[in-house]
């Protein structure tokens, strides 16, 4: 009876502790306000506009799901579908793997200075912006760059090609952009899944008589899976949403159209050729197909573990 | 003090011949102890490889930046004296304005994003109210939408409130009789990126100090309130700094999210005066056109205020980077 009166006087306290609701509404004012204006706006805009016709300045006229057929016929849009197609399936398996070897290697170093060393050096160039990085390897390419002089040192002149702008190689020399795709961001991911695995995990596959490539592929992968789901969402939602590589390496998705990719269709469509209704509805499609792609994925590991 | 005694290096465990046990694992390591040091000699030599062509850009980047066009042409692969540090007097020179309007622009909005995110997620970590989740999960569910894909809509909406903008500066003109306008605008201001990067950024703060906060035991909090602590004072006095090293995080990862985003500058800004460095740095290469020496003087000068914060506090840079990105 007494511990009930007790907790009763407790939460009668509590409640009275609470500042006035108003207070309350009016922290919340400021972010909440900033959503609306500027996320909520203009998603829902563009999730109305993906059914209409808009170009700039004119009125837009509602089209219902003419935008979708137009897309599914258009054969840029294709092309740009299989080119993020090609594109993503080599980033994503160089940048889910050759991170993690790296990882490994960190990992394997005996001295923990040393491998706190290592890993600074992998964050190291994150320090110059993305848009520089990609200028510079824009520069790499072209003719008086690294890879054209280097050939001609070597004396391989005929593999020399104007990378960025040959049908051929445009879109490899945009996928093969950050080799060796030592990221930093991934190998710390990784390093934080191998250190968390208890030391005395890795003692007992080893007293087990397991090899070192038993120990990677036994023990290492199955025990950071996690760390592999986050990156493969990560870098999955990086590839189909960055286009700002291609439109600094090849302004255009040019040679034609062999380094176009959605996002930048969708940006051209907005702010180049001026249809605004079919920019939404390139994004809508692209925001629904990211999203299908993370709930299964998700799906997938729960029913994993 | 024992004298003689071995220093091994570390993390080495004792062969069987210094311990005295003969086991199944070190008598395996002692049996092919030339293989165990090739392969460890292997892997750092791979390790060094990488590292080594990770940094080839940079390198050639930091070499090339001081060389004439002449030195360029004439030793491609080595550095060559004399150094030309005017192409770093000429990048100083051209991009003054884009690193000002960057850091300006990182400054307001990460105290922005720190200052709300706080709030919010105290208010939310701390007391019940109606629609509290719901308003929560309001936040939280934009972490899934890219804003890139809203990039069109996005600008049409900042072009009306630039309208809306002009035309309220039209009126007051004509009501208070002014001599000229105000001047108000929202394109081509520093606004226009500041009020959308807030707006997005304490996204990630709301759902990480909530986080926070809400673990932090209520007894300090109910102490603070008998010392007679309002809401304002538990925050600043009790949870603020409690929760430093999260902020910590939440300012790092904000602050490289500002800094490089390029795409929304680049379509609602025009003018020299607003323009930010990533966008800068498009029109600063081709006014360098072919020099190539201050073109990567150029390069080396836009990554200069991001290695003073990584060399200032390197480890909150490395604990940010991963961890905003595992809690999500």
């Amino acid at each position: 009876m007494s511990a009930n009166s007790d907790s009763k006087r407790c939460t009668r306290y509590r409640r009275a502790s609470r500042p006035p609701l108003w207070l309350i509404y009016l922290l919340l004012l400021g972010p909440v306000g900033l959503l609306v204006a500027f996320n909520y706006v203009p998603a829902i805009s563009a999730l109305f506009h993906a059914f209409t016709r808009w170009d700039v300045g004119e009125a837009h006229v509602w089209v219902g799901l003419a935008n979708f057929r137009e897309l599914f016929s258009d054969p840029v849009f294709l092309k740009s579908c299989l080119n993020l197609f090609k594109l993503g399936t080599f980033v994503f398996l160089v940048n889910i793997t050759v991170p993690f070897i790296v990882a490994e290697m960190i990992f394997h170093l005996r001295s923990e200075r040393w491998s706190y060393f290592c890993r600074v050096l992998v964050v190291l160039p994150m320090v110059v912006p993305g848009v520089v990085v990609f200028m510079i390897w824009r520069y790499m390419y072209s003719d008086a760059g690294i890879l054209t002089e280097f050939l001609h040192t070597v004396g391989l002149r005929d593999w020399i090609y104007p990378w960025l702008s040959h049908p051929k190689t445009a879109l490899w020399a945009v996928a093969c952009v950050g080799f060796p795709f030592a990221q930093g961001f991934p190998i710390l991911i990784y390093y934080a899944g191998l250190a968390n695995i208890p030391p005395s995990v890795l003692e007992a596959a080893e007293i087990d008589g397991c090899g070192p490539l038993a120990r990677i592929f036994r023990v290492h992968i199955p025990l950071i899976l996690a760390q592999v789901k986050l990156l493969v969402v990560v870098t999955v939602i990086g590839v189909v949403n960055g286009f700002q590589s291609i439109y600094i390496l090849t302004q255009d998705g040019g040679p034609g159209y062999e380094t176009m990719v959605p996002g930048l269709y969708m940006y051209l469509n907005g702010f180049n050729y001026q249809r605004m209704g079919y920019a939404c509805a390139i994004g809508l499609v692209m925001l629904l197909f990211l999203l299908v792609f993370t709930i299964s994925l998700n799906r997938l590991a729960r029913q994993r573990g | 003090m024992r004298v003689g005694l071995i220093v091994y290096p570390s993390r080495r465990p004792l062969s069987s011949t210094e311990t005295g046990i003969e086991d199944n694992v070190s008598r395996n390591r002692h049996t092919r102890p030339w293989a165990a040091s090739a392969s460890a000699v292997s892997w750092r030599v791979c390790l060094a490889f990488v590292l080594a062509l990770t940094f080839l850009p940079f390198v050639f980047m930091l070499m090339t930046s001081l060389k004439d066009t002449h030195q360029f042409y004439h030793s491609f692969w080595l550095p060559k004296l004399p150094l030309q540090w005017g192409n770093y007097a000429y990048a100083f020179r051209e991009m003054k304005m884009y690193i000002l309007n960057s850091l300006f622009i990182t400054a307001v909005s990460v105290t922005g994003i720190t200052v709300l995110s706080c709030l919010a997620g105290f208010v939310f970590a701390r007391y019940e109210f109606p629609g509290r989740e719901t308003l929560y999960y309001g936040i939280i569910v934009l972490m899934m939408i890219p804003g890139v894909l809203m990039l069109v809509p996005a600008f049409v909406w900042a072009r009306e409130i630039d309208m809306a903008l002009k035309g309220l500066d039209g009126w007051l003109t004509r009501v208070f009789q002014l001599k000229e306008q105000l001047g108000l605008k929202f394109i081509d201001s520093h606004w226009v990126m500041i009020m959308p990067y807030m707006a997005g950024g304490q996204v990630l703060g709301i759902y990480l100090l909530r986080g926070f906060f809400s673990q932090i035991d209520k007894d300090l909090f109910e102490a603070a309130e008998v010392d007679g602590a309002g809401p304002m004072r538990q925050l600043w006095h009790v949870a603020i700094p409690l929760a430093r090293p999260v902020i910590g995080v939440v300012v790092i990862v904000s602050a490289l999210a500002v800094w490089n985003n390029f795409l929304w500058p680049l379509v609602t800004t025009s003018s020299e005066d607003v323009m930010v460095i990533t966008v800068g740095m498009l029109r600063y290469t081709t006014r360098a056109g072919a020099r190539y020496g201050e073109m990567f003087a150029g390069y080396t000068v836009s990554a200069i205020p991001l290695a003073i914060l990584f060399a200032l506090c390197t480890r909150m840079f490395m604990k940010g980077i991963t961890s905003g990105a595992l809690k999500a």
